[in-house]
């Protein structure tokens, strides 16, 4: 009758043990790193880019992490004895090269090697973004990526006050704001991230306080200045996940445009007026962009009235919350993102329409052949003299 | 679709230059879609257009705001 020393020693006999160097290396050339340890020690530190079997499951389960029995396996459990047995198991299940961490996760800490904690949200975090936690399409995973996510809003106005609140409560790790605008009196009909005790403020401090008083999970990162050829590259420097453009002048949309496909960043449009707004995702590769749509802006001549045509308050605010959603979406890697969709809503009819979006081949921007290589600074003018 | 543009910009003349360029073509900076296809994919301004077809014409839109102080170059 064996005793465990025994089957222990002739377990090791039988299999492949590798040193934490050696295991290195074959990660290094593709190897798959298992943990066969117990659930609650995976939950309190594991050797980064592991696959968690743990042993009780390990035949069952093998299979889905593993399919490809030629993959080379290195093996650790916490001293390299568990690690050991499953190494057996494995080669009796067909797989061509399992190998043992000697030492196991313990010896491989000691030596100074990088391990990984989990991250988990906190006690606070569970609570504020408990109604996110229940959803199954975000969970704790999603929130995590969320709180990661760097998303970028062009204007802190009509579009981008309705977008960065609902941003921040959705625990958007770092929100961006591009704004040179001071709040207006006029604003307030519809620009609800600010307030009569802001009027006069530079918008982005005003949207700053806002955001932070809504969620403190939230870092603000302020751009007084308007876009141009100048600094969209400093802008943009940080890296952005998503750009959620609001913005409310030609030049300003192109060069987002652009710097969006030469940058690989996805963005969502808005724009609105009086009762009709517009949505859609621009996702560089995937779909058009905007160009494909509207190559060049109207010539000066049937440029819009520069008086503001009128807007109804509330209609930035569907729109903007759509722009929004579609952020989350798009961070969150959920859903259906609108790429190559134009959603329209009429507000007074109350109905949505979709348009089909494609990519144009002859875009000069994202097609086969681009003729624009370098921003363009439009010079908006305002058509009719002495408003 | 031709015909029932050349419909409307009679009835509304300023429609043309927001439509056409040089009066026989689609401009540049707008769409238009039948029934949620754009009609450069389809024939252009020879599209058929049926009794019932919901038809868009979309010009770019920027949005609102060109007030004091924003404008880059005046005419």
């Amino acid at each position: 009758m064996p005793t465990y020393r025994e089957l222990l020693q002739s377990a090791r006999a039988s299999i492949e043990e590798v040193d934490a160097n050696a295991a290195q290396a074959m990660l290094a050339e593709g190897a798959l790193l298992v943990d066969v340890r117990e659930p609650d020690e995976w939950a309190q530190g594991r050797i980064p880019g592991a696959v968690h079997v743990p042993r009780g499951n390990l035949e069952s389960r093998i299979e889905n992490a593993a399919p490809d029995r030629s993959q080379p396996l290195v093996i650790y459990c916490a001293a390299g004895n568990r690690s050991a047995f499953a190494a057996k198991t494995l080669a009796e299940l067909g797989y061509e090269r399992p190998v043992s961490l000697a030492g196991g996760y313990v010896d491989w800490q000691r030596n100074g090697l990088p391990t990984e904690l989990p991250r988990t949200l906190g006690p606070a975090r569970q609570t504020r973004y408990s109604r996110h936690l229940l959803i199954p399409e975000v969970g704790e995973e999603g929130q995590l990526k969320l709180l990661d996510s760097r998303i970028l809003l062009i204007g802190a106005g009509g579009l981008g006050s309705p977008a960065s609140l609902y941003l921040a409560a959705a625990g958007v790790g770092r929100l961006g704001i591009v704004d040179a605008d001071v709040v207006d009196e006029t604003n307030l009909q519809r620009q609800i991230a600010h307030s009569t005790d802001s009027l006069g403020e530079p918008k982005t401090d005003s949207a700053r306080r806002r955001i932070e008083g809504l969620n403190p999970d939230v870092e603000v990162v302020a751009f007084r200045e308007r876009l141009t050829s100048e600094n969209i590259e400093r802008i943009l420097e940080p890296g952005w996940d998503v750009i959620v453009d609001g913005a409310d002048n030609f030049p300003t949309r192109y060069l987002v445009n652009d710097a969006s496909v030469w940058h690989d960043i996805p963005v969502v449009h808005g724009s609105i007026f009086r009762f009709e707004g517009q949505v859609t995702v621009f996702k560089p590769g995937s779909g058009p962009c905007y160009r494909c749509l509207f190559p060049q802006p109207p010539p000066p001549e049937l440029a819009p009235s520069c008086a503001e045509g009128g807007v109804l308050g509330v209609l930035p605010g569907v729109i903007g919350s759509i722009q929004a959603t579609e952020a989350l979406k798009l961070a969150l890697g959920i859903g259906d993102p609108l790429i190559g969709r134009l959603l329209l809503y009429d507000a007074l009819s109350g109905e949505f329409q979709e348009m089909k979006l494609r990519r144009d081949p002859a875009c000069p921007v994202c097609g086969e052949d681009p003729s624009i290589m370098d921003y363009v600074d439009y010079v908006e003018f305002c058509a009719g003299v002495g408003h | 679709m031709r015909e029932l543009l050349d419909d409307l910009m009679s009835r509304f003349p300023a429609l043309r230059g927001q439509l056409l360029e040089g009066d026989a073509e689609l401009a540049p900076f707008v769409n238009v879609y039948v029934e949620g296809e754009d009609v450069r994919t389809r024939q252009g301004l020879d599209t058929p257009v049926g009794e019932g077809s919901q038809i868009v014409l979309l010009p770019a839109m920027a949005g609102g705001a060109m007030s004091r102080g924003q404008s880059l170059g005046r005419g």
